[in-house]
C-alpha cells in the first residue's frame, strides 16, 4: 500500500511532466495567423493552465470519491468534475487543432457571421469545429456545480430550521 | 454555398458564455449563503472560494468571448487583436487560480474527513455509552428489585428471630470479645432488674455472682466453643442472687478469633427452691417419725429421772452440795423434757383443733406473752393490723406458738446490738384469698448461706445449750399443716428505722394462710387433686 504522501508526490510529478510534455508536443507553426491567443508563450502558458485545471479536477473527483460522499449534491459535484475535465481535454485539443487550421480553410463572404469552414474536412479541421462548440460541455458542467451547491445549501438550511424552528 | 457555417459555433459561444456566467454566479451566491449558514464549516468555505474562482474565470472568459464575437461581427477584428492577449492572459490567470484553489481543496476535504471521522467515532462511542448506560440502568433496576426482595426476606427472618429473642422467658444475651454485654432480651433485663439501656455499659462480671464461675465459663467457652447446662449464679441489681443454667455458643470472626458469645440462661431459682422444699419436707417427715419415737421413749425415763431427783432433793438440806447437784439434774431434765415436748409438737403427734381464727387476735396474744422480754431487750414493738381481717381456719394454740417462736427469734437477733424495732403486720390479699402475718425485725439478718438451713430441725446458731434449733422446724410444720406458706426476706427491702435504735440488715418472716372459705374449698379439691394445698417454702 502506498502512503498518501507518496501518492501525492507521484500525482504532482506526473501532472507536471504531462503538462510539460503536452506543451512541447504542440507544434506551433503559425499561431499568429489565427490570432487566437497571441504569441506562442501565451498559448503555452494557457495550455499548461488547462492541464493544471484538468489535474485539479481529477484530484477533486478522486477526493470526493475517496471520501465516499454519496449524497445527491456530491453526485452533481462529481458530474461537474467529469464534464469540466472533458471540457479541458476538448479545449486543450481544440487549441492545438486551431493552430493547425489553414487560414484558407476559413472563408468569410461578406460578414463575420457568414464565416464557413471549407472542405475538404480534415480531422484537424473537424476537431477545430467541434472544439468551437465547447460550451455544450462547460455550461452543463457549471449547471451541475450550481445544482450541487444549491442542494448543499438547501440541506444545511433545513437542518438549521430543524434545530431552531 | 459550401462549407460548414461557423454561425452555430458563434451563437453557442455567446449564449454559452452568458449561461456560464449566470450559473457560476448562482453557484457562488449559494456557496456564499452556505458559508453564512455554517460559518465554521471548512468544506463550505472552500467550496465558496472554488465557486468564486470559477465565477471569476467564467466572467473573464465569457466577457472575452462575447467581446470577440461582437467585435468580429462589427468588423473590428483589429480591435480584438489588440484586446485578445489581455483577455487570454486573464483567462489563463483565472484558470490557474481555479485549479490552485481546487487543489488546495484537498486539504479541506482531508480535515473535513478527519472531523467527520472523529464525529462518527464520537457518535459510535456515544451509542456505546448509551447502550452501556441502558444496561447499567437495567442492572440497577434488577438490583433494586433483588435488594428489595432480599431485604424483605431478611426483615421477615429478622422479625422472627427478634420475636424469639424478645419473647423468650429465659435470659438471652450477647457478649463481646472482651466479655462486655452487647444486648440482653427484655425478659433477662426484667429478671436481673437492669434497664435495657444499662446493658451495653456492663460486663459479664457484673451479672455473674461468683467470679471463679465466670472464669470457668469463659475458659470452657473459648476452649470448646460451646457450653451446655452450666450452672451458675447471677446477681440482680439489688444484689439478690438467682441460680441459672447457661447454654452458650462462642462467636468467631473471619480470622477465627473469639469475638463473643450468645448465651441463654434459664432461671433455676424456682426449680431449686422446689427441690429444696422437697428435700426439706422429706427430711422433716423422716425426722418427724424418728422424733416421735424418740420422744415417746425418752419421755418415760426422763419422767422417772425427774421424779427421783425431786424425791432425793427432800432428803438433803438445801445448802448441801448434793442438793445443789440435784437442782442441776432437775433443771437439765426439765430442759430435756421441753425438747421432747417440742419434738412431739413438731412430729404432729399432738392433736390439733380446727376452728375459725382471727389472726389479729393471735398477734395480740403473742405480743402480750413476749412483751415483757421485748421490753427487757429494748425492742420497740409496732403493730400494724388490718381491720376486719378475714378469718382463717386453724388451731389457735399452734398459731400462737408460731408467732411466739418468730417473735423470740427476732428478739434474739436484736439482742446483740442492744435493741431494735419489731413490726407485726397483718394483711389481707383479696386476689389470692390469703391472709398474711409479717414479723419484721431490725436485727442482724440471716446470712445467705444458711437461709436454706434454718428450717432444718436442730439447726441453730445459738451457743450450745441455749437453743434447740427446733423453733423454726416446728413453725414450718404447723404452717404446712394449715396449708400456708412461710417466706423469708433478709436483708429486708424496706428497712425499719427508728430514731435512737440500731438497725441491722433485718429479717422479715411472712406467714401466708388461706382464708377460711378458701381453705374449705381447697379441702374439697384435695379429693380430686393431690397437689392442692401443698405448701410452698420459698427461701
Ligand atoms: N429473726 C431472725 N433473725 C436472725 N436470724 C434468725 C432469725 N430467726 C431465726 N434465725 C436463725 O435461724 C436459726 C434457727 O432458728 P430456730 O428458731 O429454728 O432455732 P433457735 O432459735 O436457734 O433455737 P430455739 O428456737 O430452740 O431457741 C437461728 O439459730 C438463727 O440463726
Ligand atoms: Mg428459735
Amino acid at each position: 500500500m502506498i502512503s498518501s504522501a507518496a501518492q501525492k508526490w507521484c500525482l504532482r510529478t506526473g501532472w507536471l511532466g504531462l503538462s510539460l510534455l503536452a506543451t512541447f508536443g504542440v507544434e506551433v507553426r503559425d499561431a499568429l495567423a489565427l490570432q487566437i491567443h497571441g504569441g506562442p508563450e501565451g498559448l503555452y502558458v494557457h495550455q499548461m493552465a488547462h492541464v493544471h485545471y484538468f489535474f485539479a479536477l481529477v484530484f477533486f473527483l478522486w477526493y470526493i470519491r475517496r471520501a465516499a460522499f454519496t449524497s445527491r449534491g456530491w453526485q452533481f459535484l462529481q458530474l461537474f468534475c467529469l464534464l469540466m475535465g472533458l471540457w479541458n481535454i476538448l479545449a486543450f485539443v481544440g487549441h492545438i487543432a486551431a493552430t493547425h487550421v489553414e487560414p484558407t480553410s476559413l472563408v468569410q463572404d461578406s460578414h463575420y457571421l457568414t464565416t464557413r469552414l471549407l472542405p475538404p474536412y480534415s480531422v484537424n479541421n473537424l476537431v477545430f469545429y467541434l472544439a468551437k462548440l465547447d460550451h455544450l460541455l462547460c455550461v452543463p458542467a457549471l449547471f451541475c456545480l450550481y445544482m450541487a451547491i444549491r442542494i448543499f445549501y438547501r440541506a444545511a438550511m433545513s437542518e438549521a430550521e430543524e434545530k431552531n424552528p | 454555398m459550401n462549407g460548414l457555417s461557423m454561425l452555430p459555433a458563434i451563437v453557442v459561444d455567446v449564449v454559452g458564455s452568458s449561461a456560464n456566467i449566470v450559473f457560476a454566479f448562482l453557484a457562488t451566491w449559494y456557496a456564499f449563503r452556505l458559508t453564512r449558514l455554517k460559518p465554521d464549516n471548512f468544506l463550505w468555505g472552500y467550496l465558496f472560494y472554488v465557486t468564486l474562482a470559477i465565477s471569476a474565470f467564467a466572467v473573464s472568459r465569457g466577457i472575452g468571448h462575447i467581446t470577440r464575437e461582437v467585435l468580429h461581427s462589427a468588423g473590428k477584428g483589429d480591435a480584438w487583436a489588440y484586446i485578445a492577449p489581455f483577455s487570454g492572459g486573464f483567462n489563463t490567470l483565472f484558470m490557474i487560480a481555479v485549479a490552485a484553489v481546487m487543489l488546495f481543496y484537498q486539504k479541506g476535504v482531508q480535515s473535513y474527513e478527519a472531523i467527520e471521522e472523529e464525529a462518527a467515532r464520537l457518535k459510535q462511542s456515544e451509542l456505546q455509552l448509551e447502550a452501556t448506560a441502558k444496561k447499567l440502568r437495567e442492572l440497577n433496576l434488577g438490583l433494586e428489585d433483588m435488594v428489595e426482595k432480599r431485604a424483605a426476606e431478611l426483615s421477615e427472618s429478622e422479625k422472627r428471630f427478634r420475636h424469639l429473642f424478645s419473647a423468650s422467658k429465659d435470659i438471652v444475651f450477647f457478649s463481646g470479645a472482651c466479655h462486655e454485654l452487647v444486648e440482653m432480651n427484655p425478659a433477662g433485663c426484667d429478671m436481673l432488674q437492669h434497664a435495657p439501656s444499662d446493658i451495653p455499659t456492663m460486663y459479664l462480671q457484673d451479672i455473674f455472682c461468683d467470679q471463679t464461675e465466670l472464669a470457668e465459663f469463659n475458659s470452657r467457652l473459648e476452649q470448646r466453643g460451646y457450653l451446655r447446662d452450666y450452672e451458675a449464679k447471677f446477681r440482680k441489681k439489688d444484689d439478690s442472687v438467682i441460680s441459672v443454667l447457661i447454654s452458650a455458643t462462642a462467636l468467631h470472626d473471619e480470622k477465627g478469633q473469639f469475638a463473643g458469645a450468645e448465651s441463654i440462661a434459664k432461671d433455676l431459682t424456682r426449680l431449686k427452691s422446689m427441690m429444696e422444699q422437697l428435700v426439706a419436707s422429706e427430711k422433716m417427715a423422716s425426722v418427724g417419725q424418728m422424733a416421735a419415737g424418740i420422744a415417746h421413749e425418752i419421755n418415760t425415763p426422763l419422767g422417772i429421772i425427774l421424779g427421783y431427783a425431786q424425791l432425793m432433793m427432800d432428803d438433803f438440806p438445801e445448802e448441801s452440795d448434793t442438793y445443789q447437784n440435784l437442782v442441776v439434774i432437775e433443771r437439765q431434765t426439765k430442759a430435756s423434757r421441753k425438747i421432747v415436748a417440742n419434738l412431739l409438737k413438731y412430729s404432729r403427734q399432738s392433736g390439733s383443733v380446727r376452728q375459725p381464727v382471727d389472726l389479729n387476735e393471735i398477734v395480740e396474744d403473742a405480743s402480750a406473752i413476749t412483751g415483757h422480754n421485748l421490753a427487757l431487750n429494748h425492742v420497740q414493738l409496732h403493730k400494724s393490723l388490718t381491720r376486719d381481717l378475714p378469718l382463717v381456719t386453724g388451731d389457735p394454740e399452734k398459731l400462737r406458738q408460731v408467732l411466739v417462736n418468730l417473735i423470740n427469734n427476732a428478739n434474739y437477733a436484736m439482742e446483740e446490738q442492744g435493741g431494735g424495732v419489731l413490726m407485726l403486720r397483718t394483711l389481707a390479699h383479696a386476689d389470692t384469698n390469703m391472709v398474711s402475718v409479717e414479723v419484721q425485725d431490725s436485727g442482724h439478718g440471716i446470712p445467705e448461706p444458711i437461709k436454706a438451713q434454718i428450717f432444718d430441725p436442730f439447726f441453730t446458731t445459738k451457743p450450745v445449750g441455749k437453743g434447740t434449733g427446733l423453733g423454726l422446724s416446728v413453725t414450718y410444720g404447723i404452717v404446712q399443716e394449715h396449708g400456708g406458706t412461710i417466706t423469708i426476706e433478709s436483708p429486708v427491702r424496706e428497712k425499719l428505722m427508728m430514731e435512737g435504735y440500731p438497725s441491722g440488715a433485718g429479717t422479715l418472716f411472712r406467714l401466708s394462710l388461706p382464708l377460711a372459705t378458701a381453705r374449705s374449698t381447697q379441702e374439697n379439691d384435695t379429693v380430686q387433686g393431690k397437689d392442692a394445698g401443698t405448701p410452698a417454702l420459698a427461701v
